[in-house]
């Protein structure tokens, strides 16, 4: 029997319209089906839009953030194969800004998620120097104290991490994201919620 | 079917505008952007499967130059609506796959979606049946693509244990953190496949049928002089490096890149770490003595330090020894490193190194087995290496490293005390060219000026050598799945007054995602030993070339790897008119020249396993080696003592982040080493009894106070073995003793204490 998904289509918009409807779709997925109906979207407007910042940065988002999600460790890999693709054209059209470094550090980070106790040395060093120049770049960024956290929150205590260590770090983050604007697709604001889903376990 | 029903299933077909795909040689025909049904949409199904014909989920099924798009479900199966009529091209992608393009023509009379599709990529509906979306969905296949991670890579004859490609058989934490490794680095190599289980009697590395001089130790590109702790007979000596300060290891078990030479069999590179992240200082203690390591980084600079102190009597007291030590071993390290940073992206390293070390035990006297002889060593060692990468361009790097070691042995053996000094200066510059992904050239010279000497008096013997050698070395990939790797070595000696010149190569060729087949040969050179050496002999280089082919299958979670190798030995030096003796310290070398030779081959396999136990981790590995060699006082060809024909290890892992354990047991195995009976009519023929060794290690972390802590145990020989290694004979062949391990049962543990507190980021 033919399961025909209704993922609606990509109409002839312009980048914003096709970001947002893309965007609308990947936050309102609640399986990996919904996931990746607007995972091919973002990968359509990085296709057709090559050549703008904020189409590669959505599509590498897009596949890093459903990699964490995946949980074939191969397949985990593969998304990140094409992350990386992305960061890189995305690099090469804007790689200084705050955005693409904390981008490319949560790229990292996913990398890293496959197989942490093989990869923490590369991948967690990239990412945490990615962060740093972030900061440099612009210290009001939310998402560089939010991915700060992530880590911290997930390493064991007797590492020196757990939820104490990982507070701080999502409530100055929960300080910025609520002064950062929602309304301009281009300019990244995805975060919020997860931060505020940290900060909860972390006052539990 | 009846005509009426055929024409009403004929006019569903039609309502629900199944379109048509036609041939690639239909594609000639003109888009019907015009058609009078323009205004309708057509509906597209079909089902992606992989090459075998799996289902592949979630794929993206688009038309080029067209917003239009659908995604698969999880059953590969697809249906895309649109209003673009005509000749159009579908690009089909998904994760692992290579993206693909298939042309269609939609919105076609229905006499022509009638026509049997025969598309590239794809796979038709029955002929003569109409493409009916919903019962008969057209079928396009995807090839994989292979990972970026795992890139075709030269791999023949080499392991690599490194954090820098992602796939790889091993990691450096899996080299130190099994069982059996002891604690040392050269020492958990003998797990590898290829390399000869040691006992506990022999110092090295013996690989694939090589002794234990064939094996070259390689750190931060400068050759190292004293990679183990000096000798006492019968006792297998660790080695010098400091497993913390290693990031990566390639092990070559032959067919090694034209950087290196002087190995017949072996070269183990060992690269130091880089820049660490942040300050650190920590402390261990155990049952053999107390370390203190710690490094602080200033900006791009970091100054790392260490110092130990070890002292074996209260290891040796607690498991009980073959070997009676009247001196107990006792050593005092302490290193230094400085690492640096510099604008232009370069890194710079200088280590420091110093080592005293005292031993004294009462080994047999060969004369007379009945009977001991103190023998004692006194060691002082020195090692400075530093070096320095720096990118000249975009494409072009350059490296630099130079060394300097000295040491120094007082040995006293019985009433007669002799020592033995040697001192190594090195360079070593070379460039690299890299204009592509698929070009990388590198070109450079090295210079090895070294001296050793000894004094057994009265005799007073030394030599002086410089060795100099320039070498090429390409890596061409030029297509992703095929790489070749060409290299050209030539050295001259300047104690032989003899120059050689070796060809290398190396292939590898992907045949799937995560599989590779590797082949590599070449040729290499060593000069003799220096026991020849120091007694003014000066026979030509010995020879070695090597033919591997290997097959490589690399997952993140599973890997196997199985490679097949002959080596030849030709130009060994032998010593002729003199009656065999086993006794390593011989005198009366007789008549030296290069007419020895040999030979070895055999196979090794790999199996590793992460994924299919939870929380276990595990490796096996199986070697085996056919050797024969007429060398050095050998009277005919035969299978040397150090070699076992068959060596399994089993290494199993276990880690449980609940209970915060690491666990890891080790299981070794090893065929009997032929021994040498004065008595037996055949050389070399008689076997000692099989090798087995069971170890164990525990590890239990955890933290004090702000500290991370680590506690460990070592048992090895966990069921109390009575291992044999082989027979030694009294000179007149009558007695005979058996050579033993240093000890059965052993037990080993300790504390591992990180002082560095952590420290919130400047929020």
């Amino acid at each position: 029997m033919l399961l025909a998904l209704a993922a609606p289509q990509l109409k002839a918009q312009d980048l914003n319209g096709s970001l947002t409807d893309a965007y609308k779709t990947f936050t309102s997925a609640t399986n990996m089906v919904g996931l990746m109906t607007a995972n091919n979207k973002f990968n359509l407007v990085a296709t057709k839009w090559a050549n703008q910042w904020a189409a590669n940065y959505y599509a590498a988002y897009s596949n890093a953030y459903i990699s964490t999600k995946e949980t074939d460790p191969k397949r985990k890999d593969q998304l990140l194969d094409i992350a990386e693709n992305y960061v890189a054209k995305m690099n090469n059209l804007n790689g200084g800004s705050d955005e693409s470094l904390v981008l490319t550090a949560y790229v990292a980070y996913a990398r890293f998620l496959v197989d942490p106790r093989n990869r923490w040395q590369k991948y967690l060093g990239l990412m945490n120097a990615n962060l740093e120049k972030a900061k440099k770049v612009n210290p009001g960024n939310p998402r560089i104290y939010y991915l700060e956290g992530v880590p911290e929150f997930n390493k064991p205590k007797l590492y020196g991490g757990g939820k104490d260590v990982a507070k701080p770090y999502f409530e100055k983050a929960k300080v910025l994201f609520a002064t950062q604007q929602s309304t301009d697709i281009t300019k990244p604001y995805w975060g919020e919620k997860e931060n505020a889903a940290y900060l909860a376990q972390c006052n539990d | 079917m009846r005509p009426a029903i055929f024409l009403r299933f004929w006019f569903v077909l039609q309502t629900i505008l199944i379109i048509g795909i036609k041939s690639a040689s239909a594609q000639g025909e003109t888009r019907t952007s015009q058609s009078p049904r323009a205004a309708q949409t057509d509906t597209l199904t079909g089902k992606i499967l992989t090459d075998r014909g799996t289902p592949i989920p979630y794929a993206s099924v688009s038309l080029k130059n067209s917003t239009d798009a659908t995604t698969a479900d999880s059953s590969g199966v697809f249906t895309l609506t649109t209003n673009t009529r005509g000749s159009q091209t579908l690009l089909i992608s998904a994760i692992g796959f290579k993206e693909t393009e298939v042309p269609v023509t939609i919105g076609s009379s229905p006499s022509l979606s009638g026509r049997t599709p025969s598309l590239p990529g794809s796979t038709p509906s029955a002929p003569g049946s109409l493409p009916s979306a919903p019962a008969n969905p057209v079928v396009i296949k995807l090839k994989p693509t292979a990972s970026q991670l795992n890139p075709v890579v030269i791999t023949a004859g080499i392991m690599e244990a490194t954090d820098d490609r992602v796939l790889t058989i091993v990691k450096p934490v899996d080299v130190m953190s099994n069982a059996s490794s002891t604690g040392d680095l050269v020492g958990a190599f003998q797990n590898f496949p290829g390399v000869q289980r040691n006992g506990g009697d022999q110092t090295g590395l013996f690989v694939r049928g090589g002794d234990a001089s064939e094996t070259m130790m390689i750190l931060d590109g400068t050759t190292v002089q004293n990679p183990f702790y000096s000798s006492v007979p019968g006792v297998g000596q660790r080695s010098r490096f400091n497993s913390f300060q290693i990031k990566g290891m390639s092990f070559s078990t032959g067919g090694y890149s034209a950087r290196y030479g002087q190995a017949l069999s072996s070269v183990l590179d060992l690269q130091s770490t880089d820049l660490p992240e942040k300050s650190t200082l920590s402390i261990g203690a155990n049952i053999a003595g107390l370390m203190i390591a710690g490094g602080q980084r200033i900006g791009n600079n970091a100054l790392e330090y260490s110092g130990s102190y070890s002292n074996f009597g209260p290891y040796y007291d607690l498991a009980k020894t073959n070997f009676h030590f009247y001196e107990k071993p006792q050593a005092k390290d302490l290193s230094t490193r400085w690492i640096a940073r510099t604008h232009a992206g370069g890194l710079f390293k200088l280590a420091v190194h110093y080592n005293h070390s005292t031993s004294g035990t009462d080994v047999i006297d060969p004369d007379d087995l009945d009977t001991t002889i103190a023998f004692g060593v006194h060691n002082d060692n020195l090692a400075v290496n530093t070096s320095f990468k720096t990118p000249l361009s975009n494409s072009l790097k350059l490296f630099t490293a130079a060394g300097f070691s000295t040491n120094k042995d007082d040995i006293g053996w019985g009433d007669t005390v002799f020592n033995r000094n040697d001192n190594r200066l090195q360079a070593r510059t070379e460039l690299t060219w890299h204009p592509g992904a698929s070009l990388r050239v590198t070109a450079g010279g090295e210079v090895q000026h070294y001296r050793y000497a000894q004094q057994f008096d009265p005799a007073n013997n030394k030599f002086t050598e410089t060795l100099s050698a320039a070498y090429v070395e390409g890596e061409y990939r030029p297509m992703p799945r095929f790489a070749i790797k060409p290299g050209f070595r030539t050295e001259y000696s300047a104690i032989l007054q003899k120059g050689n010149a070796v060809p290398r190569f190396a292939l590898a060729v992907k045949t799937g995602p995560y599989s590779q087949i590797g082949v590599a040969t070449g040729m290499f050179y060593q000069t003799a030993g220096t026991q020849y050496l120091l007694l003014g002999y000066r026979p030509n280089f010995q020879k070695a070339v090597h033919y591997l082919v290997n097959y490589e299958w690399i997952e993140a979670s599973r890997s196997f790897r199985i490679e097949g190798y002959y080596k030849s030995y030709s130009q060994l030096v032998r010593e002729n008119g003199v009656p065999y003796t086993p006794n390593p310290y011989r005198y009366d070398l007789g008549n030296v020249d290069n007419t020895g030779s040999g030979y070895a081959r055999g196979f090794d396999i790999f199996w590793r396993d992460k994924a299919s136990i939870r929380n276990i981790d595990y490796w096996v590995t199986y070697s085996y080696v056919d050797t024969k060699r007429l060398y050095q006082n050998y009277p005919r060809s035969a299978t040397p003592d150090f070699v076992s024909t068959n060596n399994l290890n089993v290494i199993v892992k276990y880690y449980s982040d609940r209970n915060h354990i690491f666990a890891s047991a080790a299981y070794n195995y090893a065929s009997g080493r032929p021994y040498y009976d004065p008595n037996a009519k055949s050389f070399l023929t008689q076997r000692a009894p099989d090798y087995q060794n069971f170890s164990v290690k525990v590890s239990y972390l955890t933290s004090i106070k702000k500290m991370f802590a680590a506690f460990y145990m070592n048992v090895d020989d966990v069921t109390g073995r009575r291992n044999i290694l082989g027979y030694r004979y009294s000179t007149d062949g009558q007695t005979r003793s058996p050579i033993l391990p240093p000890q059965y049962m052993s037990i080993f543990f300790g504390v591992y204490l990180s002082l560095s507190q952590f420290k919130k980021d400047e929020l």
